[in-house]
This record gives C-alpha cells, structure tokens and sequence, in this order.
C-alpha cells in the first residue's frame, strides 16, 4: 500500500498512522513528548470537532485532545 | 524520613496520600488540581514519617512551574514513592527513568491496577522489578488496596545510580523494558467507553455539553428552591419562637434589639426584611445560602470525579478562543460559580500571564457565586421569569463582550489546547463525601461570620446616618445612571463585604421588577467581594488587580446605565433580543475594527 505523509488535522477519523513530523518548536515537542506523541508513536485519530475545534487521538492507552493549530502541524503517515 | 509521593498527573497519588495519612485531601480527575503539595503524616512502627504529595508532572525539565517545585522538592526528600498509572505505563516510566537519575530511594507503585486488569492490560510486576531493580507493588488508589505493602518497601528501598541516557535511548529502554514487562489482550468496546466518546464526538458532544450544563444547573435550582422552602418553615417552627422570646427579654426596643433582631412583628417574623443580625442575617447564611451550596458541591464534585470537566474544556475550546483562553480556563469559571475563591485560586493552572489575567477578570467580574445566585433568584423570580432571565444574560452579555475586548487588547497570544481526556471513572462515595463536608466546613468558616458581620455593619451605619451620607454623595450614579434610589448605596457598601448579604439587603426598598435587575446586576459587576479581592491581589499583583478593577467600574457604569437606557424604550424581552443582537455584532466586528488600527 502506498504511504502518505499528511497533517493530523487532515487525518480522516478512525485512521491510524506513524508520527513522521512534528513543526513545532522546543517548548511543543517536548509537551508532545510527555504525553507520548513524539517521532515514531503510532497515532490513531478518533474525532474532530467542528468549526476547527480540538483533535480527539488515541496514543497508547491515552486519550488525547489537540488543538486544530498544533494538530495542523503534526505530520503523519499513513497508509493509501 | 520524608517520602515523596510523585507521578504523572492523574495517576491517583491524591488517593494514596490520603489513605496513608488519614488527612483528607480532595482529589480530583483531571490532570493539573494539586496544584500546592501538600503533606502529612504516617506512623509505622511507631515512628513518624513525613509524606508529600509533589504536584502531578510529566517529566522534570524545569520549564514549568510545577516542574521546578517537583525538583525542588525530590532534592528535600528521602525516598521517591513514584505512582505510576498501570493504564499508560510506558508513558508513565519516562518520569520514572527520570526519577533514577537522582540517585535516591526508589519504590515504584503500580496503581490503578484493576482498571489496567479491566483493559487487558498485564503488566509484570515482579520482572519491572528486577530489570529496574527498584521494588515494585500494586495498588487500587481508591479503595486502598495492596497499600500496607507499602512501609515494608520503603525500608528495603536501595539508593539507585543510573547512568545519564541520550533522549532517543531512553525510549528505546522504554521501549525495551515495556515489551518484557507488559502484555495486552483484546477486549471489546464497553459501553462506558461508548458513553465516553460520545462525550466528545463532534455532531453529539456540544448538544451533550450543553444538555449536561442545563440539568445539572436546573437540579441545583430546583432541589435548592424546594429546600428553601423547607427550611423556611423549619425556622419559623424552630427558630422563630427563640427569637421573639429574645425580642421579649429585650423589651421590644432599643439599640441591642435593632441591631440583633431588627425589624419584626409580634407574632410573625419576615426573616429577609427584619435586618438583624440574628435573624436575617443566620436566615440567608442558613436558610439560602447553605442549601445552595451543599448542592452545587455535590453536582460539581461528581462531575469533576467523574471526569467530565476536560471534556466540557475540549467541547468549549473553540469557542472561548474568540475570548483569547482556550477550553481548560472554563474550569476556574465553573467553580467561581461556587465561590470566586477557588475559582481565582484554580488560575494558577493556565499557561501565559494573558489566559490568566483575561479569566480572573471575567470571572469576578461578572461571574456571581451560588450563595449570590442563590439569593438573586429569590429576590428576582418573584417579579417574574422575564426578569430573572433578563439577569442572567446581561450577565453573561457582559462576560463575552468584556472577554471578547480583552482578546484585542492584552497582549500575548492564546495557547493551544493539549490535554489528556481521562477515562470516566466512577467516583468514590466515601471521597466524596469528605470533599463535600470539607467545602462546606470552609464556607462555615470564611462565609458566615462575613454575612453576619455585614448585617451588623450596615445596621450600625444606618443608625449613625452615614448610609444616607453616602447615599447623597454618590446619588448622581445610582439615581442618574442607573435609576435607583439612594437607599440602595446600603446595599453596594455591605456588597463589598458580602454579595448575598448585599442582595438581600434590597429586599426592604421595594424596587420594581426592573430596578431589581438593574440593581442585582450593578451588585454583581461593581467589584468583588472582600474575600475574593484579597485572592485576586494575591494572584495578579497590584498592577495588574487596579486595571481589573478599573475596568470593573467602566462594565458596571456602561451595564448598569445601558439596561436603565433601554428600559425606556423595549420591554424586558426585548432588550434580551437586543442584547444578544450586540454581543453578535460585537463579535463579527470587533476583530476587523482593532485590525485596520495596526
């Protein structure tokens, strides 16, 4: 299957992917990191609420809520 | 020695503290409400040792707050107790390699173990133990369980030297460590976690939010109003009888009798007209007041349990960007509608000086708390729905336009929101019971002697003339702007000290439905209370609080004013539509018009 490299904003909802990217500097990578989202997590998102509102993902056991700038800056692959 | 108690936030230390110190500590669900450690004391054998409960952190890179004081104090303490979240571990044993670098005493704590066992999740403890050689026990937080292992561990704890990893081979060694230690096994979708993502789902979650707010608002109102009621006619049966015996002993009369009793007939007593200090006063702190906040507590203390309060701050985000906070400053407003205190208090949780000084404004400006909401709805609902209406969306007019000015004008910009969402858990009876009986032993002893003490002020400035004083002084305001009489400068006075005092002081100048409005509303946004004030210095400092109140005054003179202006022209359900129409407008057009200035 072919592998995309996409925003996590732009992930369709009950996709999965591999955290490839993240554009952010020190101070949102290392809160990313402590909450497991960091280079090479695998990622699933679960929802998005409307009007750009926050990015529900699930990392490991933990349910996470991202809001819509920063998830624009994370980037993902996934597959097809 | 001196144990520390550290983790990740949401892991149940909170818990575990409180079992091991029998001091009562409230503990809430959602990452970031320790926000001071606290401590205590445990005896084993017969020796007493101290505990702390260090704030909930991720990591210790010193760069928050929270983080700093944790370094601190694993530099104060002998042993390291980390509480780990058996749901998350490898999230979790990044603080733990962390932790090792310190070189002290460590046991670790596997906590939440059933819940862990309930996902499928396995996690070998005696293996952990031997790769990290650290001693490791499990634990249930809230019932306690597996807890008296605890002492034993911490004698046997050895001081552990770890060598200092590079980042991206401390994830590898957690890597390593979790897949020898854990072990997952499907399990299907329960329907807890069905209700859980329907909280947050983007078509149900808002009407879900809003539906959740409504009841839970209406069941406060409608039990409160119901026991009222009730303990109105418990004081006319109880109470009433004591205070016309006093009346009696006093001769009926003179300066004790004023100030005491006040104002009553020989057989039946108006409690909220009388004005003393033993009758209206213990009446409002008793009689409305209590009742109120006894309920508001137990709604919110099961909802902030429960878990669901993070998932209000992610439904609500977007929209309270338009005020410049993000979802998480809705928790200090929900409490301030408690009390202001805590709500103040919770503001040290949100990130830049700008969230901080945009939410303590808003909040004790126009947030009234439940002991005045209490009394707002007694004294306004009887002049009709409208009315009581009318009062709430000013208010809360006032909140977005205020909220929505201060976005252009403070400078800095809004964070965006990163948050755990916790699983509902379901909350303990026991705990929240002390929570409850702890909140309310603090409204005892903060709020009652105020009320009474503001009864007994007003009634001794009232004898000595000096409220009429004041009242000429000031009565271009209160009569020109806001169309008010003199008489109600008594009220604004002992609203410093008091709201719902202040409120029901306005019971016995007989305003008309929309005076009362305008008045309840004035009360409200003028200034805070004296106990709410004196956090608010506290927490923004002297500049910072004279702009806040500053800006205080202008809402109060332009809110006040402007209901008294539209009274002359529309109905009271009119100016409802009108206002709505200028929080719309203002919220279209104020972004474009603060723009084209830079």
């Amino acid at each position: 299957m072919r592998k995309r490299k996409i925003a996590l904003s732009s992930m369709k909802n009950i996709q999965s992917g591999i955290v490839l990217e993240i554009k952010g500097g020190g101070g949102m990578c290392t809160k990313l990191e402590s909450l497991g989202i960091r280079i090479g997590s695998k990622i699933k998102k679960k929802s998005a609420l409307i009007f750009l509102g926050p990015v529900i993902v699930s990392v490991g056991n933990t349910e996470i809520a991202i809001g819509y700038g920063m998830a624009s800056r994370i980037f993902v692959e996934v597959d097809g | 020695m001196k144990i520390l108690l550290i983790g990740n936030p949401n892991v149940g230390k909170s818990a575990i503290f409180s079992h091991l110190t029998g001091v009562s500590v409230t503990t809430s669900n959602y990452p970031g409400t320790t926000i001071q450690f606290t401590k205590g004391y445990f005896t084993f054998n017969e020796q007493k040792h101290e505990v702390i409960d260090v704030p909930g952190t991720y990591r210790l890179n010193p760069e928050a707050e929270s983080e700093k004081v944790a370094v601190k104090m694993i530099e104060y303490g002998d042993i390291l107790v980390n509480v780990i979240d058996s749901t998350n571990l490898e999230r979790n044993l990044n603080l733990t390699l962390q932790l090792m670098e310190f070189g002290k005493p460590m046991v670790i704590i596997l906590n939440m173990w059933d819940d862990a066992k309930h996902k499928g999740i396995e996690i070998d403890a005696i293996k952990l133990e031997e790769l990290l050689n650290i001693p490791v026990i499990t634990t249930n937080g809230l019932t306690g369980e597996g807890l008296n292992a605890l002492p034993e561990k911490c004698m046997a704890a050895n001081q552990i030297r770890l060598t200092e990893d590079t980042l991206s081979s401390k994830w590898e060694k957690i890597g390593n460590i979790v897949a020898e230690v854990q072990n997952l096994s499907h399990r299907h979708h329960t329907f807890i976690e069905k209700l859980q993502d329907l909280s947050i789902h983007p078509f149900f979650g808002p009407p879900s939010a809003l539906l959740m707010l409504v009841l839970s608002f209406k069941i406060i109102i409608t039990a409160g109003e119901f026991l009222v009621e009730y303990t109105a006619k418990l004081f006319d049966i109880v109470y009433t009888p004591f205070i016309l015996w006093l009346s009696n002993i006093l001769g009926g009369q003179g300066l004790i009798h004023a100030l005491l009793i006040g104002e009553i007939d020989s057989s039946q007593i108006n409690y909220e007209g009388a004005m003393g200090v033993l009758t209206t006063g213990v009446f409002v702190a008793l009689g409305i007041v209590l009742p109120y906040i006894i309920l508001f507590y137990l709604v919110f203390g099961f909802l902030e349990d429960l878990g669901y309060l993070p998932r209000v701050a992610i439904i609500l985000d977007r929209l309270l960007h338009k005020i410049g906070l993000h979802g998480y400053s809705i928790i200090p407003m929900f409490l301030a509608c408690g009390c202001n205190v805590p709500g103040i208090l919770a503001i040290r949780n949100l990130e830049t000086r700008r969230e901080r000084f945009i939410t303590a404004v808003i909040t004790c400006t126009t947030i009234p708390c439940m002991a005045q909401t209490a009394l707002i709805i007694k004294a306004v609902a009887k002049q009709g729905g409208v009315y009581l209406l009318l009062t709430f969306v000013t208010l809360l007019s006032t909140w977005a336009i205020l909220g929505m000015f201060l976005k252009e004008k403070v400078k800095g910009t809004t964070p965006t929101l990163l948050l755990e969402v916790p699983p509902y858990r379901a909350p303990n009876i026991k705990i929240q019971f002390k929570k409850l009986w702890m909140r309310v032993k603090c409204f005892f002893k903060e709020a009652i002697p105020y009320v009474l003490g503001g009864i007994l002020i007003i009634d001794l400035l009232h004898i000595l003339g000096v409220i009429a004083w004041i009242g000429k002084l000031f009565s271009p305001i209160i009569k020109g702007v806001f169309g008010l009489p003199e008489d109600t400068v008594a009220a604004l006075i002992i609203g410093v000290v008091r709201k719902d005092a202040a409120v029901a002081l306005l019971e016995p100048i007989g305003l008309s439905s929309m005076q009362m409005v305008i008045a309840v509303v004035v009360l409200t946004l003028y200034f805070p209370c004296v106990a709410t004030f004196t956090v608010l210095f506290k927490e923004l400092g002297a500049k910072d609080s004279a702009k806040a109140v500053s800006l205080m005054f202008i809402v109060t003179i332009l809110a006040g004013g402007g209901l008294n202006l539209l009274n002359r022209i529309y109905s009271p359900g009119l100016i409802i539509a009108v206002e709505i129409a200028i929080v719309l407008i203002i919220s279209l057009t104020l972004p474009s018009l603060f723009r084209r200035r830079t």
